[in-house]
């Protein structure tokens, strides 16, 4: 059991997992469930984790796995492993002007396939490392990496084409 | 490592972040931080290497500070306080062994007292469901299928495994049956029927009345009466109620009296 009081996790934890749900599902609505589903499993389960330093990476990896179970259920996307090939060249990251605020960026990465859109949130929102990331998405680093080559490149040329519209859903 | 293969590297550093302390970064971050008296570093410098780095960090600081500002709801932090399972389990501590009749009587007086430990779990269950269906329900969403058909509803949650034998409370028949939906509790489906009770709508608005349906076997700490307890959620009233081994929350915006015309 890790010990820790139930408060000073929630105190130290609810933002960025709120903000990291807000990013995935996108309505106040999901991004509330998903993190008050967390801290559920949170206070029913902490006892399992023996590693107090791992509790970070134990809540991000619970909210992600809930949110994957809804969107399973609401729909099948189809999921497409990449292979270290998509490292073989740099990328540069995406330009997001000072005129875009945080809705119009979640905007853009609506549009991102699903499967790069966590990777991508996890690496602008927390200091996780890319083994905290590997971790919590479920995968290893190297695709962690070609997934956000990908997902940034992506990001990248609709910021440059600004013809993504706010209101396109992920279910699209 | 060239200035190509550290290009490549640096394109995943984050500043400021653990970055900073990842070894797989730092033979790259030598090469665009290393001191200019370094004569390896000066024949290596790459100018434009060192320009690209510096773009990449800003256009990194400037992602970050756009996914840090989205705003967390007020009062968040006290609902899932609120709603927190409160099953502690002990601490362990070292203490003086304790004689074998004593452990013995302190196993069983835990044993008499489980079910009421676990009793104590179940409201706060109840209440994180019905607080997510309140939710669900006052939030903007699609009904999966519009209907005033209770034919065609019962088949469509049936297809999908929610409660489709679902027995509505008399005074509903004075509301209009517009459609439903299959929401989740903790991977159980939970059926959403939804209806107009006739007053004006709020704009953007189908619905103000929602029923929801979940199996008691799915809920820890499902109600046992099938009197109907309210509760006030947010803007929404609720009525929660069991009923043949269904638990049933009856959800609308308004006060108690509105929501007794409809059980």
């Amino acid at each position: 059991m890790t010990g820790q009081p139930f408060e000073s996790v929630v105190a130290q934890y609810y933002e960025p997992l709120y903000k990291f749900a807000f990013s995935l599902a996108r309505t106040e609505a999901d991004a509330c469930d998903l993190t008050q589903q967390t801290f559920y499993v949170w206070a029913t389960k902490s006892h399992q984790l023996i590693d107090v330093t791992k509790t970070k990476t134990w809540l991000f990896t619970t909210l992600h796995r809930a949110f994957l179970q809804k969107r399973r259920r609401e729909t099948r996307f189809p999921h497409h492993e990449l292979t270290e090939t998509d490292l073989d060249l740099p990328f540069t990251l995406p330009v997001i002007a000072p005129e875009l605020d945080a809705a119009q960026a979640l905007a853009a990465l609506a549009h991102v396939d699903e499967i790069y859109q966590a990777p991508i949130a996890l690496f602008y929102l927390e200091d996780c490392s890319y083994k905290d990331i590997a971790e919590i998405l479920d995968v290893p680093i190297g695709t962690v990496k070609s997934r956000l080559a990908r997902g940034l490149g992506q990001l990248k040329k609709l910021l440059i084409t600004p013809a993504h519209g706010s209101n396109k859903g992920i279910h699209e | 490592m060239n200035n190509e293969d550290a290009k490549k590297i640096l394109s995943f550093y984050r500043p400021n972040t653990a970055d900073q302390h990842d070894p797989d970064f730092l033979a790259a971050l030598e090469l665009v931080r290393r001191a200019p008296d370094n004569a390896r570093w000066l024949a290596q410098r790459d100018p434009e290497l060192a320009k690209w780095f510096a773009e990449h960090n800003i256009q990194y600081e400037a992602g970050r500070a756009r996914f840090q500002s989205i705003p967390v709801p007020a009062g968040l932090k006290e609902q899932i306080l609120a709603e927190r399972n409160v099953v502690r389990l002990p601490v362990a501590r070292k203490r003086a062994p304790m004689p074998l009749l004593a452990l013995a009587a302190a196993i069983a007086v835990l044993l008499c007292m489980l079910p009421f430990v676990l009793r104590h779990e179940s409201p706060t269950a109840l209440t994180a469901c019905r607080n997510q269906m309140v939710r669900t329900a006052l939030s903007p969403y699609a009904m999966d299928l519009e209907s005033s058909n209770q034919d065609r509803i019962r088949a469509y949650l049936a297809e999908r495994n929610a409660p489709a034998n679902y027995a509505l409370p008399p005074g509903m028949g004075s509301a209009q049956m517009v459609g439903c939906g299959v929401k989740s509790w903790e991977n159980t489906p939970v059926a959403m029927i939804c209806f107009r009770s006739g007053r004006p709508l709020r704009p953007g608005d189908n619905t103000d009345l929602w029923l929801f349906v979940i199996d008691n076997n799915s809920l820890a700490g499902a109600p046992v009466s099938n009197t109907p307890a309210f509760a006030q959620v947010s803007r929404a009233i609720t009525a929660t109620w069991s009923h043949d081994q269904r638990t049933y929350i009856l959800v609308g915006s308004g006060d108690r009296a509105f929501l007794e015309k409809y059980l």
